[in-house]
């Protein structure tokens, strides 16, 4: 339990350092390993657990946010259990993805109270409190932030391996499935919010041409930019070139271009 | 340094505070605003001296900008300093509009989000690991500390030069287009840009699909399948469409987020999704 406990500690202090930065460098394998392996007395199997799992987790690259497999937590108990729990490294990397997998899913599971937070964020701003707006933000990584993640880190860590592998696979197939199936949608809610404030009626079609663009030819952010941002270019010269007409506004239409 | 030399002192000191800030940008990262807190968080220092003596231009800009932002830690930066540049002319009193200001974080956060995660997750990372990893399998610290160069000193470094330009660009260039009057044409161009890049995100991002099976005489056909043929993500684009409406009735974001998680789980108990 002294272990399960310190490890824990360690966990939350890399995460907190690291998203004071919004790095995502220290929660690595490469950087978490070392250091964890410190903590448990064993820097060199912590140093050579951190380049493997470092390996594995190198190709899976979370573009946009929404990681599959969580390295982080996963170098943290896989290290953990190689070196306390006389796991070999090649049991304890085996591990390294199964867990990943399993711990991404928390941040599903307390999106109920970072919603919550959401609504006193609204709150602050909505009443020009905007030191309190600041107090809440800079606490958060403190009081929120994976806090869930280092009850279970603690236990997983507690419990041992078979506890952790027995435990998640208790849960029927439909509550895991049907959270992920939840999650899959949870990006409309932020889309959704951003769509109520600039939608209009004249342009709401542009809604459907982005859809269209990466829908039926797969074209990236990127590349809907660009071609948007033509659109745009077009629509705004032949704008200025309606409403103004007067030569002053012309000639200082090309003082810009030039 | 020389890209900072048509900034006043006082600016140049503005410019730290958004460094600094904006380090907490994934402070409060979750699935709903993702860094729009974060974001908020960077401007506040700026937006309570821009709207010294205007509690109401103040709500206005905390509101506006406590929005859904998606953009990547570091070469997001650009846009901290873009907006606090916009902000400062609107609290001026020039004809920035609010809703502009919206549209341009919306239409660049992602393109801006696509070069960091090339710059720094696919590129700088793959490099700073892959070398590290040599040294890491050979019991050596050094791996960790070389990768800590490579990608964390990087990630850090580049924010400055960025804030800076996007400040610039919004100080000058934008500045210059509002003050030609042309604020109806350019938060036109800004809403193109802005809708399209939703609509790109909402196919992209959004993640609904059927795995239902219908029985044509015999013939079992996946409706998954039938919707690729026709209309590719278009499940992703009605649940976008419903999610809108509700938050345009104002139903609140916990119910909306509870009601999909337990959505998931019946349609999972189903063998609908």
């Amino acid at each position: 339990m002294g272990t399960a406990l310190l490890v824990a500690l360690t966990y939350w202090v890399i995460y907190v350092v690291d998203e004071s930065f919004s790095w995502q460098a220290l929660v690595r394998p490469i950087v978490t390993g070392p250091i964890v392996g410190l903590v448990c007395g064993d820097v060199t199997t912590g140093i050579i657990m951190g380049g493997l799992i470092e390996a594995i987790y190198m190709g899976i690259v979370s573009i946009g946010g929404g990681a599959p497999a969580n390295a982080f937590d996963a170098t943290v108990i896989c290290t953990v259990f190689v070196i306390k729990g006389g796991l070999s490294t090649e049991a304890g990397l085996a591990l390294a993805l199964p867990i990943g997998t399993l711990t991404a899913r928390i941040p599903q599971l307390i999106l109920p109270i970072h919603a919550y937070f959401i609504r006193i964020f609204e709150k602050y701003a909505a009443n020009g409190d905007a030191d309190a707006y600041s107090r809440l933000q800079a606490m958060y990584r403190f009081v929120i932030g994976k806090n869930v993640q280092v009850i279970v880190i603690f236990f997983a860590i507690w419990l041992g391996s078979d506890a952790v592998s027995g435990l998640f696979n208790m849960l029927p197939a439909w509550v895991t499935g049907g959270l992920s199936v939840g999650a899959g949608m949870l990006p409309a809610l932020g889309l959704g919010i951003l769509t109520s404030m600039i939608f209009n009626k004249e342009l709401g079609a542009f809604l459907v041409l982005g859809y269209a663009l990466h829908a039926y030819l797969g074209l990236g952010t990127m590349a809907v930019a660009v071609i948007a941002g033509a659109i745009a270019v077009i629509m705004f010269f032949s704008d200025i070139g309606k409403s103004n007409n007067q030569p002053v506004v012309i000639s200082e239409e090309e003082d810009f271009l030039s | 340094m020389k890209m900072t030399e048509h900034l006043t002192p006082e600016e140049k000191k503005d410019m730290w505070i958004l460094w600094r800030r904006s380090c907490l940008l994934n402070g409060s990262m979750q699935a709903i605003k993702r860094q729009g807190m974060g974001f908020t968080y960077s401007l506040i220092p700026l937006l309570k001296r821009y709207y010294k003596d205007d509690k109401e231009g103040l709500t206005e800009a905390l509101v506006r900008n406590d929005t859904y932002i998606n953009t990547h830690a570091s070469t997001g930066t650009f846009l901290v300093g873009l907006t606090a540049a916009l902000e400062k002319s609107k609290a001026a009193g020039e004809p920035v509009d609010g809703d502009t200001i919206v549209n341009i974080k919306t239409s660049l956060m992602g393109p801006l989000a696509g070069i960091g995660d090339s710059i720094f997750h696919i590129t700088l990372r793959v490099i700073g690991a892959g070398i590290g990893i040599t040294f890491a399998n050979q019991g050596s610290i050094l791996g960790a500390i070389i990768f800590m160069l490579i990608y964390g000193g990087t990630f850090l470094g580049i924010k400055y030069p960025l804030i800076v330009s996007g400040y610039t660009l919004g100080t000058t260039y934008l500045k210059e287009l509002f003050e030609k009057g042309w604020i109806k044409s350019i938060s036109k161009a800004a809403s193109v840009l802005g809708l399209s890049m939703v609509g790109c995100l909402a196919s992209s991002l959004i993640k609904v699909s059927t795995s239902l099976v219908i029985d044509i005489q015999g013939a079992e056909v996946t409706v998954q399948s039938m919707f690729d043929a026709i209309l590719p993500n278009l499940l992703p684009m009605i649940t976008l469409f419903i999610v809108y409406k509700l938050i345009k009735r104002k139903v609140s974001v916990t119910k909306i987020v509870m009601g999909m998680l337990l959505l998931g789980i019946l349609m999972s108990f189903l063998g609908i999704m």
